[in-house]
């Protein structure tokens, strides 16, 4: 049997009076029953329809034609729908323009701000991943001696790979820049390397062609290439016919074989092209640690099954190759656990709670304010109340307003959250957040901010709502005077507000001004002596450039004695790795006098580098033109090396034995004794931390590199230099690139991007959180005032000076701060510990920075309260009593 | 206030409402009130108009209504039959007598027009 349409039906019983609904409904479907015999269902729902939009027109044209008041609400105790107490609250919304704006700003305003924040939690920490099963995907590191991750070598990794029982596919990588010749253009492109299991791992299949097949792993089958959607996009204008076509890499020609689906991680990963990772025989070595490796596990092997299947292999190996695994072990992530770096964690839920709280703050501001307004709507209330609206109906129906208030400030706040999200993506430089995560505003964000929305509304109108019921009913009829309990309690419920307020914006500028300290710590320290005047570019080369090292010493002495001559350069230096930019190589090494073990950061350098980068010498000499192939090997080790391995001794003309680094090859020479001959300052290399990491450097006429980076000091505006250093290295090699032109300063900046924006964001949520409770002691004051305009006359009157009077006023402002700075200090010597991984230079109890906040906190309360002291110094005791 | 006798106490509509109730005698709900107005009428009428209609004449006391148990396919909501209220049925042979006095003597008239 065909049934009305349900939706109608659902229309009709929400809509109707109570006293009509029931038998029009009743006639309506028996009706209908009739019409689906004559005329078939579907003209029956349609004639269904019709009549109930007939009948909802009908009654609400009735509805509006009778007189609406509030004595409507008591007029039908219990008879009321939804539909009357939304007209009715829109109504008393629009007759306060003020109020209604101020609230859906401030309610924009922060559920905006949350949701914009939500998004960025959401993707980063909420999402599952965008992978097949997650939760069997891992990271396998080799675990050095007296460390616990490093990358792998190729045998190494090959036993894994042939040994493990507990993997369903194993992959190593690594990335590389390519040279990329199609369609008649040649540029530099990102690119990985990896096992042909790699897209296997990820459990990600293409979305044109294939990923790679077993076995094109190996030499001469590797010739083929899986491209990222968005390079493809980008590169070959989305070209349907690529799968098939010839692309060349490096000079090798490499057939395409698939692309990636649209928006994956690999979309927003740095490598833009992969191609089979083949080994060849010159990487066939044990001691050089370059491979990266993802694997999935089997299903049903747990991550200890795994560690104990490669516990034993790596138990193997060490027995079988003393020299270069003697201890090493392996190390196995899961995915999600290590995906997320613990600061951007941290920074995440600070941030979450931060804004947070500001809302919880903002809301606070709004029932006292809407506290303020149901002052003067008390006779309403009374009169309502006269009629006999039960005290559930008047809460109710100030309910309706506040959350009404919200839905429509959650609506804006989706709009406002969805332009805040943006600009904070602009914002972050691209690396910072995981491939994986997708920031999105979607039906996720949506139902976080429509449960903000109905929540923020119960809470702000809790408290007017329940007051509203309270109303004394014989003391408010009497129209003159305002009786002292009605007044006293809402006195008091204000006072409470305005304390929360004080504690929760002192916890927000705590937070604020122990992330400010700690960011002008950061910006203080000086990564070297004037760094915006330091300019750098990146000199990549291919292994295949250059055949014998001696050829890459010539080319790099000829660029540097270039660059030295261009007009505007006071300094140049070439170096392995720039500042910030971490160790280029990490080494083990052995001391020749005590046989200890060890291990180091190691950096090529030619030997201007200290003197351009302004790093001064402790002892010892530094790098010399005369440090060359042939002569002793020397090595200059930097403070935090010394303190560590010659803690009384003096290191100079100490042997530190380390591998030779072959350039352009995955293998370690023979071990060389390099003497120190000089202790420089501690570069930063990792952190701005002063303390450092332990490193050395060789000069590059005794480390030959093929991939370095230039240096140059400006005496003027460096991008003056730009040009004339493109045409000096153009002009040696027109084929070389230069990237990734920059000052350090600039570096430094990038380094901080983070932390900038996190500091900002923080101290622009206290800013607001002060100035929200700045007027909430004013508007508190003021009423305070207003209310005892009475009795402030008489004591006027009765020879009070005008001190003693603001001093009456402030003494109550007062009051109220200390008792909100001692909660909300308490709550914030607690709550920064959890902060404690974003500080730098500043411990989370800092004196200064909670010091500053109280006293910040405590002055501005102090000047709000001021004005309305003043007001009530300024009362003429005639005219105060003439009132009454 | 002062009260003041109207020429013609209810509005069309809601006479012709009272008068298809007077029709359907003791079966008059909802729907039977609206098939004699479709009918006798000989006019399309809204829904709405007429249950608002009923509303109006059952809260201004004109006619009174008792509900009870209809078939099955009306999902178990009772029919609320109406009868007219002696007060009503007054007010409408006023209304009927005005229109007869106004219509008196122009029967030729009005039926060539």
């Amino acid at each position: 049997m065909t049934r009305p349409p349900r939706a109608a039906a659902w229309l009709l019983e929400r809509v109707l009076p109570r006293g009509a609904r029931d038998a029009a409904i009743g006639d309506l479907n028996e009706e209908f029953a009739a019409v689906v015999r004559d005329a078939g269902s579907a003209p029956a729902r349609r004639w269904y329809w019709i009549q109930t939009f007939s009948l909802i027109r009908a009654f609400a044209a009735e509805g509006r034609r009778r007189p609406a008041a509030l004595g409507e609400i008591s007029a039908r105790p219990g008879g009321d729908t939804m539909t009357q107490d939304l007209r009715y609250a829109l109504r008393a919304l629009r007759r306060s323009p003020a109020f209604t704006l101020i609230a859906i700003s401030v309610l924009a305003i922060g559920i905006g701000a949350t949701s914009a924040i939500f998004s960025f939690v959401d993707g980063v920490l909420l999402r599952p991943l965008p992978y097949r099963e997650p939760d069997r995907i891992v990271f396998l590191w080799e675990r050095p001696p007296g460390g616990s991750r490093n990358v792998i070598s190729t045998l190494n990794y090959l036993d894994w790979q042939q040994q493990n029982q507990v993997f369903e596919s194993i992959s190593a990588g690594t990335s590389a820049s390519m040279t990329m010749a199609a369609n008649g253009e040649v540029s530099q492109v990102r690119a990985s390397r990896v096992s042909a299991g790699y897209f296997r791992v990820y459990g990600v299949a293409t979305t044109l062609g294939r990923a790679f097949s077993p076995g094109e792993d190996q030499p001469g089958k590797n010739n083929v290439v899986v491209l990222s959607y968005r390079f493809w996009q980008q590169r070959f204008g989305g070209d349907p016919g690529i799968v098939g076509r010839t692309i060349a890499l490096d000079r090798e020609p490499c057939v395409v074989i698939g692309v990636l689906p649209a928006g994956s991680p690999f979309d927003r990963g740095s490598s833009q092209l992969w191609r089979p990772l083949a080994f060849g025989p010159g990487e066939l070595t044990r001691d050089y640690h370059w491979l990266r490796a993802i694997a999935r596990l089997k299903p049903g092997i747990t991550l200890e099954a795994a560690r104990a299947n490669m516990d034993a292999i790596a138990a193997r190996i060490s027995r079988d190759y003393p020299a270069s695994n003697k201890d090493w072990g392996i190390t196995i992530d899961r995915l999600p656990d290590v995906l997320v770096d613990p600061t951007l964690r941290r920074s995440l839920e600070v941030l979450l709670a931060g804004v947070g709280l500001l809302l919880v703050l903002g809301c606070t501001n709004l029932a006292n304010l809407a506290l303020a307004r149901g002052t003067a709507r008390e006779r309403e209330v009374v009169v309502c109340a006269a009629l006999g609206a039960s005290r559930g109906r008047i809460v109710r129906q100030f309910l309706t307003e506040s959350v009404l208030l919200s839905a429509a400030g959650g609506a804006l706040g989706l709009a406002s959250g969805y332009m805040m999200m943006r600009g904070l993506q602009l914002l972050l430089p691209s690396y910072y957040l995981p491939r994986e995560a997708v920031i999105a505003m979607d039906w996720r964000a949506f139902a976080f901010a429509a449960g903000l929305a109905i929540g923020t509304g119960l809470l702000f109108g809790l408290a007017p709502a329940f007051h509203a019921g309270r109303v004394d009913l014989a003391g408010s009829m009497r129209a003159s005077s305002r009786t002292a309990t009605a007044d006293r309690s809402r006195r008091r419920l204000r006072d409470i507000l305005v304390i929360a307020e004080i504690a929760v914006s002192c916890l927000l500028l705590a937070g604020a001004t122990l992330l400010v300290r700690s960011f002008l710590q950061m910006r203080g320290v000086d990564v070297a002596r004037d760094p915006d005047r330091l300019l750098t570019a990146g000199l990549l080369t291919p292994d295949s450039r250059f055949s014998h090292p001696d050829q890459a010493r010539a080319f790099f002495r000829t660029v540097l004695e270039r660059v030295q001559g261009i007009p505007g350069v006071t300094a140049a230096a070439l170096t392995a790795g720039l500042p910030l930019e971490g160790w280029p190589d990490g080494m083990p090494l052995r001391f020749a006098e005590s046989n200890v073990r060890g291990g180091a950061g190691f950096k090529s350098i030619s030997p201007s580098y200290f003197n351009t980068l302004g790093l001064p010498l402790l002892r010892g000499r530094g790098l010399t033109d005369q440090d060359r192939k042939g002569t002793t090997p020397v090595i200059v080790v930097n403070d935090a090396f010394a303190k560590r391995y010659f803690e009384n001794q003096d290191p100079l003309g100490k042997h530190v034995l380390i591998q030779e680094i072959v350039p352009g090859q995955r293998r370690l020479g023979p071990e060389i004794p390099w003497q120190i001959v000089g202790v420089v300052a501690n570069e930063r290399t990792n952190g701005l931390s002063p303390q450092g990491s332990r490193g050395v450097y060789s000069s590059i006429e005794q480390t030959p590199m093929y991939g370095l980076s230039l240096l140059l000091r400006a005496s003027g505006d460096p991008s003056f230099l730009v040009a004339p250093l493109k045409a000096a290295i153009h002009e040696i090699d027109p084929e070389q690139p230069v990237t990734d032109i920059r000052t350090v300063a600039a570096i430094k900046d990038e380094f901080v991007a983070p932390d900038r924006l996190r500091t900002w964001l923080f101290g622009v949520f206290s800013a607001i959180a002060l100035l929200l409770a700045a007027v909430g002691i004013y508007g508190v004051m003021s009423y305070s005032v207003a209310q005892r305009t009475h009795e402030i006359g008489v004591r006027a009157a009765l020879g009070a000076s005008r001190g003693r009077i603001v001093g009456l006023v402030i003494r109550h402002a007062a009051l109220l701060t200390g008792v909100g700075l001692a909660i909300g200090m308490a709550a914030a010597i607690a709550a920064t510990r959890w902060m404690a991984a974003l500080l730098f230079g500043v411990q989370p109890r800092d004196p200064v920075s909670l010091g500053a906040a109280a006293l910040l906190l405590a002055t501005v309360s102090l000047v709000a309260a001021y004005v309305p002291a003043r007001r009530a110094a300024r009362i003429d005791p005639i005219h105060a009593l003439r009132v009454d | 206030m002062k009260k003041t006798r109207a020429l013609l106490p209810l509005g069309e509509f809601e006479m012709l409402v009272l008068l298809a109730i007077l029709q359907a005698g003791d079966g008059a709900y909802g729907s039977a009130i609206l098939e004699q107005v479709h009918q006798r009428g000989g006019r399309s009428v809204a829904r709405g108009a007429l249950y608002v209609t009923l509303e109006r004449l059952d809260a201004k006391g004109y006619v009174a209504s008792r509900t009870e148990a209809g078939p099955p396919v009306r999902g178990g909501r009772p029919r609320r039959y109406y009868t007219v209220r002696p007060n009503g049925l007054a007010l409408l042979r006023r209304s009927l007598e005005a229109l007869g006095r106004m219509r008196e003597g122009l029967e030729l008239g009005l039926k060539h027009s």
